[in-house]
């Protein structure tokens, strides 16, 4: 029988559901995985002043900051999505976010322009060597909630494979996914794609969905949706916006469900790809739903993934 | 009547008892600490605690982690990739170890060892440390039996390092603050106290090999653990004692399994009362089953009651108590039926910077501030600010709550062992 955990974490609710071993050993396992979650969020939230994302903020702009070998392994998929993206996805947005009203403060335009010169990863120096971060701007500010949800569930993933979970389903507020093996008599975990339509069956994979939506409607003066384009400095305008809605799988390894959630941002910014780029590593399939009602896909074979 | 005093009229009348939270000044500067000089430590056992403790070392600067020791390879080996950066690149110099007495033996550059095994197996490993001359930090509580909370007190008072022990509120900066507005007399006459430990858990840990299912779930073995009574109240009880200058004379209490029925015996839910000298008493409740209001001690007094959350503090003023001034800062907090004032000491400043809405906890873990103590006692040559002496009454309280929740009975604590006699 499966049994099902929760906790709340990163403003959202994460779910795991596990199978295939005894309740007790499951528990156990589950238990020492939302540890790892709770973790994460300790060390990424944004809301939190004792987190090390805030400890970051006070001090990696006066020197390098030493960080444990998981935010590092964060730190350099967010590099490499940032680069291959072309800056689609940018952790860096932090004040733009604020400028802009989205978080919680009227908007307020020429704070935005002002903000757009702190804003670029290339701010960030990342030292794998010495295990180091620091900044080059003591105005930069880091907002990873385009990438934490998939780091918690990275980590939570590698925690239950340690403990010998091999049919697990995990996710972050419905939106980041990972799947450890499949259901009992099953080739996978289906998960159902709402306004994407059709279904997706996942078998040890991560995958991220990223929409469009209307922002909060209490913000009359905010923008109408909740997602910066990094490389323009301002909102995404949902009306004439490249995706609507996209989703976005990766094949398992340690980063698959932080890299499937970047590159969800990515999309939902850039609309996808060129035509005929088969995409980064480990990336195994994405979709991208337009504005037009169109659909575009990801690399061949891809439709193995969707039904 | 000028601005600021109308302002704090109208805020202290809006109800009967007013919450004002408590924030140090100190805390705000939110600079992490530096130790004089380079500083190799040690961890001995890499559990969750154990992985907490390194989140928290990582931040203090000039030292490095030279060292982890782990008798579970697995345990090891995670936690050897995680603290040690990028292995592939070489990172570090990390070393890992099975055993503490090779980790002693053999890494004489390393002059301060953290330990945070089972509690069942403290001892030995801090009197070997201690006989290296190396400085010793040990989780609360200090051990499992009488006899060797004793040894380890003992071995402390005869060593010329510095032996901390884990009891981390008295590190914390909001405990230090609430503690001066407690011995002001803001609280008045002490009516009563109460703590909590409440969380949903099985408080079972997986272990991938099977036979290491019972050494892993040592919390859960009725031969060592002292259970929720001394592993969660140890850390509770002995802000109370560090209060009051008191520690109990005698406990009473019960608990039982009331959800995790998986064949365990250790108790999942516990009461106690922890009476002392004065007739003063702290309500003590924990459970495995429940997590509302997770974690928190309060005194109540006549003037004001205390509550305490490890990384927020509040007071709640009484209608008639005297003002006192500070209480100008303050700005409105909703608790349940009372619209209380937050009062933070720095408000201003926190104002003038924007940062009042976005909390008003601490900017460090309390993990953090214990392990910070202990490597500026060590840096500058200064006593623990936990010592071994009060890990010893801590857990001497924590022993006799364990027996009491298990038993049923009253427990008298032993005058004597409470000396150090």
């Amino acid at each position: 029988m499966p049994i099902t955990l929760a906790v709340m974490a990163m403003a959202t609710r994460f779910e795991l559901v596990l199978d295939g071993l005894a309740e007790p050993t499951l528990r156990a396992a589950g238990e020492e995985a939302i540890a790892e979650i709770e973790m994460a969020d300790q060390r990424l939230s944004l809301f939190r002043r004792d987190s090390l994302l805030a400890h970051l903020q006070r001090t990696a702009h006066l020197g390098p900051v030493r960080l444990d070998a998981d935010v590092l392994g964060l730190f350099a998929v967010a590099k490499a999505v940032h680069g291959a993206s072309g800056g689609a996805f940018d952790p860096t947005i932090g004040p733009l976010m604020r400028a802009w009203g989205l978080r919680g403060e009227p908007a307020d335009e020429s704070a935005a322009r002002a903000a757009q010169a702190c804003v670029g990863f290339d701010h960030v120096i990342i030292d794998p060597a010495a295990g180091t971060v620091r900044f080059t701007r003591p105005d930069l500010e880091l907002d990873l909630g385009g990438i934490a949800k998939g780091f918690a569930l990275d980590l939570a993933t590698r925690s239950l494979r340690t403990h010998g979970v091999r049919s697990a389903l995990l996710h972050g507020g419905t939106s980041s996914i990972s799947a450890i093996g499949a259901p009992p008599n099953a080739p996978g975990w289906k998960i159902g794609l709402g306004d994407l339509g059709g279904s997706i069956t996942l078998n040890s994979a991560s995958m991220s969905v990223s929409a469009s939506r209307r922002w909060r409607a209490e913000h009359a003066d905010s923008p109408p949706i909740h997602i910066i384009d990094p490389r323009a400095g301002r909102p995404v305008d949902a009306r004439t916006a490249a995706s609507r809605a996209c989703v976005v799988v990766a094949h398992h390894d340690p980063w698959s469900a932080t890299r499937a959630e970047a590159w969800s941002t990515a999309f939902i910014v850039s609309g996808g790809l060129p035509p005929g780029d088969t995409g980064p590593e480990g990336l195994a399939a994405w979709r991208v739903a337009t504005n037009s009602g169109s659909a575009r896909s990801g690399p061949p074979g891809e439709s193995l993934f969707f039904r | 009547m000028t601005e600021l005093n109308r302002r704090a009229f109208l805020a202290s009348s809006a109800s009967a008892v007013t919450g004002l939270a408590i924030l140090p000044e100190l805390a705000i500067a939110a600079r992490p600490y530096r130790a004089a000089e380079p500083l190799n430590v040690a961890l001995v056992g890499v559990g969750r605690q154990g992985r907490a403790i390194l989140a928290e070392l990582a931040k203090i600067e000039n030292v490095k982690l030279a060292a982890l020791c782990d008798s579970d390879p697995q345990r090891l080996e995670a936690g050897l990739r995680r603290a040690g950066g990028d292995a592939a690149a070489g990172a570090t110099s990390l070393a890992g170890f099975a055993d503490h007495r090779e980790l002693l033996d053999r890494r004489k550059d390393i002059t301060a060892i953290i330990v945070a095994t089972p509690t069942h197996l403290h001892r030995q490993i801090v009197l070997d440390a201690l006989q290296a001359g190396k400085h010793v930090y040990c989780e609360a509580p200090m051990a499992s039996t009488i006899d060797d909370a004793k040894s380890i007190a003992a071995a402390a008072r005869a060593s010329k390092t510095v032996m901390a022990v884990g009891l981390e509120a008295r590190s914390n900066p909001v405990y230090q603050l609430a503690r001066t507005f407690f011995r002001s007399d803001s609280v008045r006459d002490l009516i009563s106290m109460r703590a909590q430990h409440h969380q949903k858990t099985s408080w079972r840990v997986p272990a991938s090999d099977p036979a290491r299912e019972k050494a892993f779930n040592w919390r859960l073995d009725p031969a060592v653990s002292l259970g929720l009574a001394g592993e969660w109240g140890v850390q509770q009880f002995d802000v109370f004692h560090w209060y009051r200058d008191q520690y109990p004379v005698a406990v009473r209490g019960h608990g039982g399994v009331r959800f995790h029925k998986d064949g365990r015996e250790i108790a999942d839910t516990v009461q106690l009362a922890l009476e002392f000298a004065d007739g003063a008493q702290l309500d003590y409740s924990a459970t495995l089953a429940n997590s509302y209001d997770g974690r928190y001690e309060v005194l109540n007094g006549s003037n004001a009651a205390i509550k305490l959350a490890w990384s927020h503090g509040w007071m709640f003023k009484e209608a008639d108590a005297p003002t006192q001034g500070w209480e100008v800062y303050a700005n409105r907090q909703q608790f349940h039926n009372d619209q209380g004032i937050t009062l933070i000491a720095d408000a201003t400043k926190l104002a003038s910077q924007g940062k009042l809405k976005e909390g008003v906890g601490l900017p460090y873990p309390p993990t953090y501030y214990a392990i910070a103590d202990f490597i500026k006692s060590v840096s500058e040559s200064k006593p623990a600010v936990a010592s071994a002496d009060a890990g010893l009454r801590a857990t001497v309280v924590g022993i006799a709550a364990s027996q009491a929740a298990r038993s049923g009975a009253t427990v008298k604590i032993d005058p004597a062992v409470m000396k150090g006699a």
